[in-house]
């Protein structure tokens, strides 16, 4: 429980990469499929190890992913729309998933044009999960 | 879906190691008794009332990653619930293998009987609940099922010796099994007469025992389990049931106190799910923390009528031999209080055909979860 320091490195999250890749074989698509993302930000360090660990980027190249606006709005991935749980608030997750369903409803206040797939993720440096909402289609 | 595999320590009052060591034990023993490798185990389902993390029996087993975990609220009432879980997963295909567990040092540590009189005052809606009836002395178990029971016997004719008959099958199922802390203790229906009022109309002899131990099982595919050492112990049902007016072992504003209203909703739901009734059983595991219960439950799952357990169980109709044997380890008053666990275990084996007090052709088993509380359920079958 949020200290799994006996594991040979710790630059990464093996939970959400366990968590990552059922996640893609299961809905059958992958990074580039994924328009916006609610990445559970406890703490903004982990953001960038979800980031790789869904594969977004490669390992280590988190910190160039997130520069130039990238993970804002009108970036290649717009993170945590409703403002995260730094912003909007601390529901230990369930309002990021409440922001992904309005996401695919189109009824964002900061709506991403074309979603069709989003990525949400729960607390990290625990056992975890995810999930991919999609627009019915 | 089947149970592949069961395992469990000791049985005792003080087993001198903590629950974590107790629970992986217990982990262990099911997985060998399945035959499976421990990093085969994909998912890990338990009690929230249990105090041992999934993640640290993983490690310590050597499990690795698990992709399925899950916990269950209100004490005993998630023995079966437990199993369902486990079942899901495996049909939905979140993980192949998946244990179920509880372990606890009931009697020398943590003890429930105590019930809340121990407990800090956390102001939350789950404590504040007993505000209502800690004032008036109703602190514990014993006292909260009395409360009920009293009505029981008033509106049925019911009477001690018949929630005695409950003690006497279970005491004398476990005088034969050596894994039983009642092993070779029979008692007599006198014995439960003469023991000492804990609250009327509750002898201690209606109470269940406390216990220190673990019990695992060991969930998979029916297909898988039918390549494993042990005959597979198909799940032909399982249910989870809260009912309406639900409270904690204290839901005493419904409109009578004669049922167990979640217990239908369980058995509504068993025996739909599997296609059989109460007369397709050959045995029943009924959860008996405390005797006057299973009376009420061989009404609800339609063992016989409203108001006639009472005649049910006379005349040896619960012990072997007779009509619906009932907890043939012992159950909870003779075998060990696991939080009904140890119940799961032993439909298990009666499946099997490896209880020590067999059933002659036995083809189905019901198993029920802990009451006054919201539960579950389980049909066990042998595999045709």
């Amino acid at each position: 429980m949020m200290t799994s320091y006996y594991r040979d490195d710790m630059t990464g999250l093996p939970e959400m990469g366990l968590v990552a890749r059922q996640l893609y074989e299961t809905a059958g698509i992958g990074p580039a499929d994924v328009q916006t993302a609610v990445l559970y930000d406890a703490f903004t360090p982990f953001v960038l190890y979800t980031i790789e660990e869904f594969g977004f980027c490669g390992k280590g190249e988190a910190k160039d992913f997130v520069r130039d606006g990238n993970i804002q709005m009108g970036g290649g991935l717009p993170i945590n729309t409703h403002g995260g749980q730094l912003g909007e608030a601390y529901l230990h997750g369930v309002n990021g998933i409440a922001e992904a369903v309005r996401q695919v409803r189109g009824t964002g206040v900061n709506q991403v044009p074309g979603v069709e797939h989003v990525v949400v993720t729960a607390g990290t440096g625990v056992p975890t999960s995810g999930m991919i909402l999609g627009v019915d289609r | 879906m089947a149970v592949a595999g069961i395992g469990a320590t000791e049985f005792s009052k003080a087993s001198g190691r903590s629950e974590l060591r107790l629970a992986t034990e217990a982990v262990d023993a099911a997985l060998r008794d399945a035959g499976i490798e421990p990093a085969e185990v994909g998912g890990m389902v338990t009690y929230s009332s249990d105090t041992n993390p999934d993640i640290d029996i993983a490690r310590a087993l050597g499990i690795g990653e698990l992709s399925f975990f899950s916990r269950i609220h209100y004490g005993g009432g998630a023995a079966c619930a437990t199993v369902q879980q486990a079942a899901l997963a495996v049909a939905a295909g979140v993980a192949d293998v998946v244990v179920c567990y509880r372990a606890f040092n009931e009697r020398s540590g943590n003890r429930f009987g105590a019930g809340v009189q121990d407990r800090p005052p956390i102001p939350n809606a789950e404590n504040a609940h007993f505000a209502f009836y800690s004032p008036f002395g109703l602190l514990a178990p014993a006292q909260w099922v009395a409360m009920e029971a009293q009505r029981y016997l008033h509106a049925t004719g019911a009477t001690s010796e018949d929630l005695g008959r409950v003690s006497v099958a279970d005491r004398k199922h476990a005088a034969t099994n050596p894994k039983a802390w009642f092993y070779g203790q029979p008692i007599t229906l006198e014995d439960h007469q003469a023991s000492r009022w804990i609250v009327e109309p509750l002898h201690l002899l209606d109470c269940c025992q406390e216990t220190d131990g673990g019990q695992a099982l060991v969930i998979t595919s029916l297909e898988r389990a039918r390549d494993l050492p042990h005959p597979p112990a198909v799940v032909r049902a399982a249910a989870q049931g809260s009912g309406d007016g639900q409270d904690m072992m204290t839901s005493y504003y419904r409109d009578d106190l004669l049922g167990l209203p979640e217990m239908a909703v369980v058995a509504r739901q068993l025996w739909a799910t599997s296609g059989l009734g109460p007369d397709d059983m050959q045995a029943a595991i009924l959860y008996d923390h405390f005797t006057p219960y299973v009376l009420y439950q061989l009404e609800e799952l339609g063992f016989c009528g409203r108001g006639e357990a009472k005649d049910f169980v006379r005349d040896g109709a619960i012990e072997l031999g007779g009509r619906l044997p009932l907890n043939t380890h012992g159950g909870q008053l003779g075998e060990a209080y696991l939080h009904g666990m140890n119940g799961i275990a032993e439909g298990v084996r009666l499946v099997r055909g490896t209880s020590v007090n067999q059933v002659d052709g036995l083809e189905h088993v019901l198993v029920t979860a802990g009451t006054g509380v919201p539960t579950s359920g389980l049909v066990l079958g042998v595999d045709r």
